[in-house]
């Protein structure tokens, strides 16, 4: 999978968020289209029905398509996983505190 | 509910079996980091004298060291310790009322549930350094102090109680197994499992009580928390005697992930992985990334932890010390020291030495992120809805590249419903690990003529409704 070029300076998470939708649906084979999930639902039980195998392995894809490594030790880790949004926003904030990683290979 | 009986042989033992000065746990980013022998003893009798009288304490814990915490106080009290692995609500209602009279014990700072009373286990506090020489109490081998609740999926939860006898004897043997004995030379142990789960218990908590083990209190859940934190413990020696490569406990699943996303790991004295099957490949690629042995534990529900291999280079299973195997009516039962002999639900091939080869998992039961249900009672909830006049559940074939990250596929024959609304009926009925992504209607199943669904028909037909 290609690495994803971000730039965070831009403040362009929509753009972010669109990727993730669909590195989300690719990963987890979802019965939806990336634009059918709704940026504000949770991500887990009620809302797209994710449980915990499921939020390993996006982890596994955020690692390997934007080099952020996610924490479960993280005091936000509820807030990070709330919604599509939040884990975007999470994940745009340690994309632009290593730009290199982002962009390189 | 069986409860454990010991059986002749098992005597009584101590709760610690290591001196008093030695470090139990180690809590990164606490006051108080190391937990000692000395310390955990103290914390251990100070909750137990404040906790209010309880048939069983149900263990919430998610903190290794509060775990072990409120095992041993529970043990003190005199009462079970059940393993909780599902703290919704729903899942804490569902133990009180199969155990009445159980009080719930939670990690300090964590929230009861509503609906419910809670003790909170404050963990290791600055007062538990220092004091008189505490009291190590010696518990009989017969003594209940733990109970691991299977469910759900067939309706009925059945309670697996283990003896201290037989917890205490398996102890010891894990320990001789993985050389976790050492000389006394300590060494720290990162796991990326739950703490009550029974894998986790045996590994996290119990193992710092009788082996040279410094469990490390800090979730691994993800590869990025895993890495982080051996990277810690493998620093942590900091001229105490303390062996730098530590044990790592883990599971395909998660092997599986830290592979994919390998990043370089510290030396490691071994990786242990259990709960579901491990593939070879891939523990040879987890050896040769990070050269450790990767070793596997055989585990039953109904026993514990019997038997262990390296998977990359044995096909058989060498069974711990004290753990024998014998043909009885068909089945295979195996005897441990400290607990009832017990019939396996898997087919095994026993061999001249004293080990065994797999010969396959009873297919009606599936694993899904250490959690098992059987594809009977899965059937059978969803039969059971309204409107649903057939129904299937299978298990696809492993993924290749992420072996355990399969879902159940499900099939209904239901004129007049829709997918959507059975899902989520069966949200509230079956725990969210075998939930299948979608139901998958259709106008028939494919039953051979004796009214069976043989499993390669179910697989065809779920290839099949893909390709639409």
């Amino acid at each position: 999978m290609a690495d994803f070029a971000f730039n965070a300076s831009n403040g362009d998470i929509a753009a972010l968020q669109t990727d993730l939708a669909q590195t989300i649906v690719t990963a987890l084979k979802l019965e939806m289209s990336a634009a059918e999930i709704d940026p504000d639902a949770p991500l887990f039980v009620e809302g797209l029905g994710l449980d915990s195998i499921d939020a390993l392995e996006i982890a596994v894809s955020v690692s390997e398509r934007y080099r952020v490594q996610l924490r479960s030790d993280d005091p936000n880790n509820k807030r990070i996983f709330a919604s599509l949004r939040s884990l975007a926003e999470h994940i745009a904030a340690h994309l632009s505190r290593t730009p290199v990683a982002a962009a390189s290979s | 509910m069986v409860m454990g009986r010991a059986e002749a042989g098992a005597g009584p033992a101590a709760l610690l079996q290591r001196p008093l000065e030695d470090i139990l746990f180690w809590r990164p980013g606490r006051m108080v980091r190391p937990v000692t022998g000395a310390s955990f003893l103290r914390a251990a009798a100070r909750v137990a004298a404040g906790l209010p009288p309880a048939s069983a304490y149900l263990n919430l814990c998610r903190d290794p060291s509060g775990t072990a915490i409120a095992l041993a106080a529970s043990m003190l009290c005199g009462r079970p310790c059940v393993l909780v692995t599902d703290p919704s609500p729903a899942g804490i209602a569902t133990l009180v009322a199969q155990f009445p009279g159980a009080y719930p014990l939670l990690d300090e700072g964590a929230e009861c549930p509503s609906g419910f009373a809670c003790a909170s286990i404050a963990a290791v506090q600055p007062g538990d350094a220092d004091g008189p020489t505490p009291n190590n109490p010696v518990f009989p081998a017969e003594l209940t102090a733990l109970i691991g609740v299977t469910s759900g999926s067939s309706g009925k939860p059945s309670a697996h109680a283990k003896s201290w006898g037989a917890l205490e004897a398996r102890n010891r043997a894990a320990a001789r197994r993985f050389d976790l004995r050492d000389g006394g030379r300590q060494r720290p142990l990162v796991g990326a499992v739950s703490p009550t789960h029974m894998y986790g218990m045996e590994t996290m908590v119990l193992l710092p009580l009788h082996a040279s083990i410094i469990t490390w209190c800090a979730p691994s859940f993800f590869p990025g928390d895993a890495a982080a934190n051996l990277a810690e413990a493998a620093a942590l020696r900091a001229g105490r005697g303390i062996a730098t490569e530590p044990v790592f406990i883990t599971t395909p699943l998660q092997l599986g992930a830290l592979v994919q996303t390998a990043g370089p790991l510290p030396a490691m004295h071994a990786i242990i992985s259990a709960t579901a099957p491990l593939d070879p490949g891939l523990a040879a690629r987890a050896e040769a990334l990070w050269n450790a042995p990767v070793l596997e534990i055989f585990g039953a529900t109904e026993v514990g932890s019997i038997a262990s291999r390296r998977t990359a280079r044995d096909e058989t299973w060498t069974l711990y010390d004290g753990v024998s195997l014998h043909p009885r009516n068909g089945l295979i039962e195996a005897v441990a020291e400290g607990a009832p002999p017990t019939p396996l639900s898997d087919i095994l091939d026993l061999l001249p030495n004293g080990g065994f080869r797999l010969v396959s998992r009873s297919s009606d039961i599936v694993k899904r992120g250490g959690r098992r249900a059987s594809l009977a009672g899965l059937t059978r909830i969803l039969a059971g809805l309204d409107g649903v006049l057939d129904a299937a559940f299978v298990m696809p074939e492993p993924s290749p590249r992420r072996s355990g990250t399969e879902r159940p596929v499900a099939f209904a024959v239901a004129p007049g419903r829709d997918g959507a609304s059975l899902l989520v009926e069966l949200r509230g009925l079956m725990e969210p690990a075998f939930l299948p992504r979608r139901i998958q209607l259709v106008d028939r199943l494919p039953r051979n003529e004796i009214g069976k669904l043989p499993r390669e028909a179910l697989l065809a037909l779920a290839g099949e409704v893909e390709r639409r």
